[in-house]
């Protein structure tokens, strides 16, 4: 009795267990299965859209407030989080185990995995997939372009402290070398180089569709390759200027080639000529990514409002407030009256943020031309852009480098006002970011014992990743 | 293969009967208290027979096919002392005597699925909490009726808002990533004990996205009636709780309802009413003087500040946390039946708690109805159906980021000669945020309907004088739909700030776990004792389900966020299927003094990388009760048991997937910042435990003593991976902690005098001490939130404790000005975790009163104290001074804001006084009783910790880390007024 009970319970038993597969899909998200196998128009679309919205959610927020708020543009005043001050300007400096140290870093390599995806799927793709020999080369070039993108984005913010770049390895792989800052820059360089090249065997087309802020200059590979060009002249000028292996005069001359084959332009001067450029769109439709400065807390220091030339037009872009902000935080009080424009309100939600426009060309040309002591050209275009974009009276030819550089401070702080860490770029350059420029105590730098943070550190995930701070690898 | 269900073979299974053997000897007889009532529902069992009868409400029993000769005869109930009894051959009727057990001493423990022992034979130490301890005072939640009552646990409340949110930790922490909270099983019912956050991160942004585990959530073993519980049983590990396969690492807390018994209705009312109250303070500073006011904003003249001074000095906290209305409780309970009948208990809730943050409340109605049913002789039948329907506010509190809107943010910032309370626009936040508006207009209630039910049901399919085999399934659901709105109106100050005034947040959750679990008992008695035989299967599938939908730009007035003008969504979904076997064999022998127990579970989840695969979880157990006792000894047990159990990854640590977003109106794909691992498997906790088990002095006093080692190999880690890779985290089975600790209790009756004095005392005594043994990865602080190492985060590393805190606390040099660089900030460890924790209950009865009281000792231990960060910047804290020397600290790279956590808390009080029979007599009928009660909760609290309370977790239940605290709901206090009658 008990044995066939016991057994027809055995039986029970093993029934059970085949009764339901035991397997349950992924419910939440997509498999990353679904872009292996030979890259094809449709997933290509998937991953270039991929690329630049990654790019899009990074390169904003605080790769602007953190270094606007380090050269002193800008304030963000919130008492649930002081150390957008404390750390940024005061005298405790940005802890890489905060948000403040650790941050505007991980979204770029993010961005980097995601292009070197995109340019070994494309590299690896045939016309049978969908794909010819021109197409794939138009997405290599744009992949090579965004990726450089990434990293000299990361560059402006850890500058000296340099960045790794051997990076297209498996997640096990071991740690790819910690590179110096010229290193990165020359590396940057040649992939941009690289990348212009690929984009000129791109074809007529791209085999997908960009975003909108991108096709006025850049919708074809040809105008892209322009886009590639403009961000090349940058790094190029930067690179002459660094005080860490500095190219000089190279530098200088090879931003002044690139911007020649750049979408730069002088003929048409008028606003909408001058704001020609790359852009990131935004949108308050469902998925979609909204400007991040729209922030109530986020305030213009009181200097910027108080220093602009009576009578310059970029005045629209400072609001001052009915009543002070204030806040007291480390022993100290921080006071402004003045907001960015679209600080506040819906509609600035959506307000689209430049990667690269003709007037910041207009003005790094003009630097380029103030480093090679060209005087008269820097002039030329310094008024391009103080008369057509300021409204105000040009300057005279200047005669001293140094008035130049003090009238290009101006011109650059007003005109590409948070947009990105151009000021901070050349504060730090033009060793600027100190006491002498910002003195201790007052609204411009509100701490007492100030401490001139120019660059941010190497988070401590990296450095724990690693078992210790890497050293820098200089060739 | 697919036409057999598990339940449909066994339904067949149980058709098959045996035969019954022949009547033969029956022994009758009445149990009864030393005091002269009968005693319902007590076991009478014969020795060295499998037979057995449960006493009426008359206390009469009857045991059929005794067998000849002389019979000892075992009874055992729950509250008395058992006894044993020989009967002579010639002897057919017995009466016996029960002694009432104050100490408890006495209770049955599971040892299986179906399968159970005496505690007097248990060889692991489980805690047993009967419905007497649970009811000692009214509480807002089961949790906390536990605290300071189960050596072994350390359980905490995240902070003071209504509608629960605690943490049980049984010995150590079990998990760094995957779960480390106990499982719960109600009446054999797998519950879940689900946080959900409904979507308040919309409006604080305290972390990213639509949800966010800042969402100060409610655990929800919250809807469990406490009143409606008989026995808690806590397994608080893998030798315990082996039988729970993969879901019992953090152990079990096995919960049995109340059940009818044979008899006539009784009927059992209480009604309580009380109140909250604020139980500390902060304080703020004062400004004495317009000078004053001027000289700590750095003005010259009134005009200059955001508003005037005024010679007011506004208590904020005082003003903003009282006046809540009064709270109440109405229980209501019967139970009855008829031997050999239908048996049945109904339960019935019906409270709310006002708490002290206006517009603050927990609501509560449940119903419980457990029916039990005999078929027959064989086939016993037990329904239990709980339905609960909670409806919660819990306001807003602790972390915010922009806009400012948590109460204890907006106090610090703003001088407390401004008026507040007036509802008036703050002009001190850019905000404009003032918590008297939010609290009346912001609304963000979540409602529960939930379901419990299940059958459990035995056919005994054969019994003879020595072997039995029963059969026992055991199956049911819990379902509960979770909805959440928060409606935050466009004409709150703060809501324009982010562009986009009004938000309407909806969170729609459901959840449903059903398992069953069939099971053979085979109990055979020989010449050398008996050997139980069991065996069985069990399925269990878990479903979770959340959408939340986001609507911002919402206008005033306007509750559907369908009618927002920005709208996003998210949804959730986990499903988890698991299967077992289980076999297991019990000998008992020696006169019932030697129990051996081994066991073994075969598991498979989906959640693991190979679904098919099936993990092994063996248990082994032994106890033995001496036979030679030294004088003043009545019994000395030695016990040891060893056991394992996994922890299942989290669902979706498998996977690898993309992210997708929208780009102008294009679907982009990016491959995802989490590495998930095909391979992943479940954590393994291996754990022995030893101990004894001894009383003395005729039952006056018992000690009970118990070591134990917990190892967990194959954690799974969310490791951090270099953010260069582009990745930040990958899965992986890494590490190896151990806990090992030591659990003592001491229970003993000091007085007991012939004039009905009694003081009944019970200590408690728990301490362990855990490490990270091994670790695959480099030591990383784990990602579960945290404010930095300049404050203090949690931190693991191999040869450290898991509840490490890394702070910033010294500097290789200071600035001339005396602040500390980053670069030369010293990171130091520092243990979180208390030395030991201890409680001490102590009850005197006299006649008719009663006086109890409950102190939850917990020694040492660390919390990060962020609300006075929040103070000391602004300089509106009460002491200015001690601020200003914590910044200098600070700036200098000190740990100031990691403070002790120790605490000594009187956690209950309670008077009682039953009215005298004189005059129930005269009011109602004979043998009626009526109790009057004043208890209080929380009323006294000594700590070191400068904040609201030392138990505090910023980011609700978590099992490293739980130490932030930022500005959180304080924690109030409470008295309530009862009265109960029985009837």
């Amino acid at each position: 009795m008990i044995r066939r009970i016991a057994t027809l319970f055995a039986s029970a038993a093993l029934l059970g267990a085949c009764h339901d597969s035991p397997n349950v899909p992924n419910f939440n998200a997509v498999s990353a299965e679904a872009l292996q196998g030979a890259l094809t128009p449709s997933s290509a679309q998937l991953l270039v859209t991929g690329l630049l919205n990654q790019y899009r959610n990074t390169a904003i927020g605080n790769h602007i407030v953190f270094p606007e708020t380090m050269a002193r543009d800008a304030v963000r005043i919130d008492k649930a989080e002081t150390r957008y001050l404390t750390e940024l300007i005061g005298p405790t400096q940005p802890d890489n185990g905060a948000f403040t140290g650790s941050g505007d870093f991980t979204g770029y390599f993010i961005g980097i995995r995601t292009a070197n995806t995109l340019i070994d799927a494309a590299k690896a793709a045939t016309d049978a997939s969908g794909l010819d020999a021109a197409a794939r080369s138009a997405l290599v070039g744009l992949g090579q372009t965004v990726k450089a993108l990434n990293y000299w984005n990361v560059m402006e913010m850890r500058d000296s402290i340099g960045m790794p770049i051997d990076l297209d390895h498996d997640i096990n792989a071991p740690p790819a070398p910690w590179v110096c800052k010229q290193n990165v820059l020359a590396y940057v360089s040649a992939l941009l180089d690289s990348g212009a090249t690929a984009l000129a065997a791109g074809g007529s087309a791209f085999p997908v569709t960009l975003p909108s802020g991108y096709t006025t200059v850049a919708g074809t590979p040809a105008g892209f390759a322009k886009f590639n060009r403009a961000i090349k002249a940058k790094v190029e000028l930067y690179r002459g200027l660094s005080r860490e292996g500095g190219t000089g005069a190279a530098g200088f001359n090879a931003a002044v080639a690139a911007l020649g084959q750049s979408f730069m332009q002088t003929s048409d001067l008028s606003p909408s000529g001058l704001a020609l450029g790359v852009y990131e769109n935004y949108s308050t439709a469902a998925g979609e990514t909204q400007n991040s400065l729209v922030d109530a807390a986020l305030h213009l220091n009181q200097a910027v409002g108080d220093s602009i030339q009576p009578g310059d037009l970029r005045a629209v872009k400072i609001v001052k407030a009915a009543a002070p902000y204030s806040i007291s935080t480390a022993g100290a009080t921080v006071v402004t009256q003045y907001d960015y424009e679209f600080s506040l309100g819906s509609t600035s939600l959506t307000h689209p943020l430049p990667i690269m426009k003709n007037e910041e060309l207009l003005l790094l040309r003009a630097q380029a031309a103030i480093e090679l002591n060209d005087l008269a050209t820097a002039t030329q275009f310094l008024n391009f852009v103080r008369v057509n974009s300021g409204g105000l009276a040009p300057y005279a030819t200047f005669t001293s480098q140094a008035a130049a550089r003090n009238a290009l401070l101006y011109e650059k702080r007003y005109s590409l006002l948070m947009e990105g860490p151009q000021r901070l770029l050349d504060l730090r350059a033009y060793s600027r970011l100190n006491a002498t420029n910002f003195r201790p105590g007052t609204s411009n730098s509100p701490f007492p014992g100030d401490v001139f943070t120019s660059a941010l550190p190497i988070p401590v995930n990296e450095v724990n990743a690693r078992g210790g701070a890497p050293a820098l690898t200089c060739s | 293969m697919r036409k057999f269900s598990v339940s449909a073979l066994a339904c067949a299974l149980l058709a098959i009967a045996a035969s019954s053997a022949s009547a033969q000897r029956r022994l009758t007889g009445r149990v009864t208290a030393t005091t002269g009532e009968p005693v319902p529902s007590a076991t009478v069992t014969v020795q060295g027979m499998t037979i057995g009868a449960t006493t009426g409400a008359d206390g009469r029993f009857t045991l059929a096919n005794v067998g000849d000769g002389s019979k000892v005869v075992n009874v055992r109930r729950i509250g008395y002392k058992p006894a044993t009894i020989t009967v002579p051959a010639t002897q057919n009727e017995v009466n016996v005597q029960l002694e009432k057990d104050v100490l408890q001493l006495e209770s049955v423990v599971i040892t299986g699925a179906a399968t159970s022992v005496s505690s007097e034979n248990a060889a692991q130490a489980i805690t047993t909490v009967s419905a007497d301890q649970i009811e000692k005072a009214p509480t807002p939640m089961l949790e906390n009726a536990l605290q300071g009552k189960i050596p072994g646990a350390i359980i905490t409340t995240n902070s003071g808002a209504p509608g629960g949110g605690s943490q049980v930790q049984l010995r150590g922490t079990t998990s760094i990533t995957a779960n480390a909270q106990p499982l719960y099983v109600v009446d054999g019912v797998l519950v879940s004990n689900a946080q959900v956050a409904i979507g308040l991160n919309s409006v604080t942004n305290a972390g990213g996205g639509i949800n966010s585990s800042q969402d100060q959530m409610a655990n929800r073993i919250a809807d469990l009636n406490p009143d409606d519980i008989e026995s808690i049983e806590v397994l608080k590990g893998a030798s315990a709780g082996a039988i729970y396969g993969s879901k019992a690492a953090a152990g079990v807390i096995v919960i049995t309802t109340k059940r009818g018994q044979a008899g006539k209705p009784a009927l059992n009312v209480a009604q309580r009413l009380g109140q909250f109250s604020m139980s500390k303070e902060l304080g703020t500073r004062c400004f004495h003087s317009d000078a004053e006011a001027l000289a700590w904003f750095g003005a010259t003249d009134d005009s200059q500040m955001p508003s005037p001074w005024q010679p007011n000095c506004n208590d904020f906290e005082k003003q903003y946390y009282s006046g809540n209305p009064m709270s109440y409780e109405t229980d209501l309970s019967v139970r009855g039946g008829t031997t050999g009948g239908t048996t049945y208990y109904l339960g019935g809730l019906a409270k709310r708690d006002n708490a002290i943050e206006p517009n603050t409340y927990f609501q509560k109605q449940s119903l419980d109805a457990n029916i039990g049913q005999l078929i027959g002789t064989r086939w016993n039948l037990q329904v239990n159906n709980n339905f609960v329907h909670s409806l919660t506010d819990r306001g807003i509190s602790g972390n915010d980021n922009s806009p400012i809107v948590s109460p204890g943010d907006v106090f610090s910032g703003t001088p407390s000669f401004f008026n507040l309370q007036s509802g008036v626009r703050n002009p001190w936040l850019t905000e404009g945020t003032n918590p008297f508006q939010t609290s009346q207009k912001l609304r963000s209630p979540e409602e529960v309907f939930r379901y419990i039910g299940g059958v459990n049901t035995t056919y005994s399919a054969y019994s003879s004088s020595n072997q039995s085999l029963d059969f026992t399934l055991i199956g049911g659901v819990d379902a509960f739909s979770d909805r959440g709105r928060v409606i935050s109106p466009a004409d709150l100050y703060f809501e324009p700030a982010d562009g986009l005034p009004g938000t309407v947040v909806l969170s729609n959750a459901t959840s449903t776990n059903a398992n069953v679990n069939v099971s053979g008992v085979d109990k055979f008695t020989f010449r050398y004792g008996t050997a139980t035989t069991s065996f069985g299967l069990r399925k269990e599938q878990r479903y979770f389900d959340q959408t939340l939908n986001q609507a911002r730009n919402v206008p005033a007035g306007l509750e559907n966020f369908a009618l927002g003008a920005q709208q996003a969504s998210s949804e959730g979904i986990t499903e988890i299927k698991d299967f077992g076997y289980y076999v297991q064999e019990e000998f008992f022998t020696l006169q019932d003094r030697l129990l051996l127990t081994a066991a073994t579970n075969l598991e498979r989840s989906s959640v693991n990388g190979d679904a098919n695969k099936f993990y092994q979880y063996p248990k082994a157990s032994a106890s033995y009760r001496l036979p030679w006792l030294p004088k003043y000894t009545d019994d000395f047990k030695i016990r040891a048991a060893y056991g394992k159990a996994g922890n299942q990854p989290p669902y979706g640590y498998k996977f690898t997937s993309l992210v997708v977003g929208v780009n102008d109106g294009l679907l982009g794909a990016r491959p995802s910042t989490t590495a998930g691992n095909p391979d992943i498997r479940p954590e393994t906790s291996t754990e022995t435990e030893g101990g004894f088990d001894a009383q003395f002095l005729g039952g006056r006093a018992a000690f009970s003593a118990t070591y134990f080692n917990k190892k967990v190999d194959d954690l799974i880690l969310a490791a951090n991976v270099a953010p260069t890779t582009g990745f930040t985290t990958k899965y992986v089975n890494g590490g190896t902690l151990v806990n090992k600790g030591v659990e003592l209790s001491l229970d003993a009756t000091p007085l007991q005098m012939q004039n009905g004095l009694q003081w009944v005392s019970r200590t408690t005594f728990y301490q362990y001490r855990g490490k990270v043994t091994s670790l695959s990865v480099p030591p990383f602080i784990p990602g579960v939130g945290s404010f930095g190492q300049r404050f203090g985060s949690p931190w693991i590393q191999e040869g450290f404790s898991p509840t490490t805190i890394s702070v910033v606390d010294d500097c290789k040099q200071l600035t001339a000005s005396g602040t500390c660089p980053a670069a030369n900030r010293i990171v130091r460890y520092k243990e979180s975790a208390p030395d030991y924790t201890m409680g001490f209950s102590n009850q005197l009865n006299w006649g008719p009163v009663s006086l109890y009281g409950l102190f939850d000792w917990r020694k040492g231990g660390l919390a990060v104290n962020l609300t006075n960060e929040y103070f000391d910047g602004t300089g509106l804290g009460k002491d200015t001074l001690v601020a200003q020397t914590r910044l200098k600290n600070f700036a200098a790279g000190k740990a100031v804001y990691v403070e002790p956590a120790g605490f000594v808390k009187l956690r209950e009080l309670t008077a009682t006084y039953k009215l005298p029979s004189r005059l129930t007599n005269r009011l109602f009928s004979q043998g009626k009783e009526v109790r009057l009660e004043v208890s209080g909760r929380n009323l006294w609290t000594s700590t070191k910790y400068t904040g609201y309370d030392p138990e505090v977790s910023n980011f609700s239940d978590q099992n490293v880390g739980r130490f932030q605290d930022v500005t959180p709901y304080p924690p109030s206090r409470s008295v309530f007024f009862s009265i109960s009658a029985n009837f």
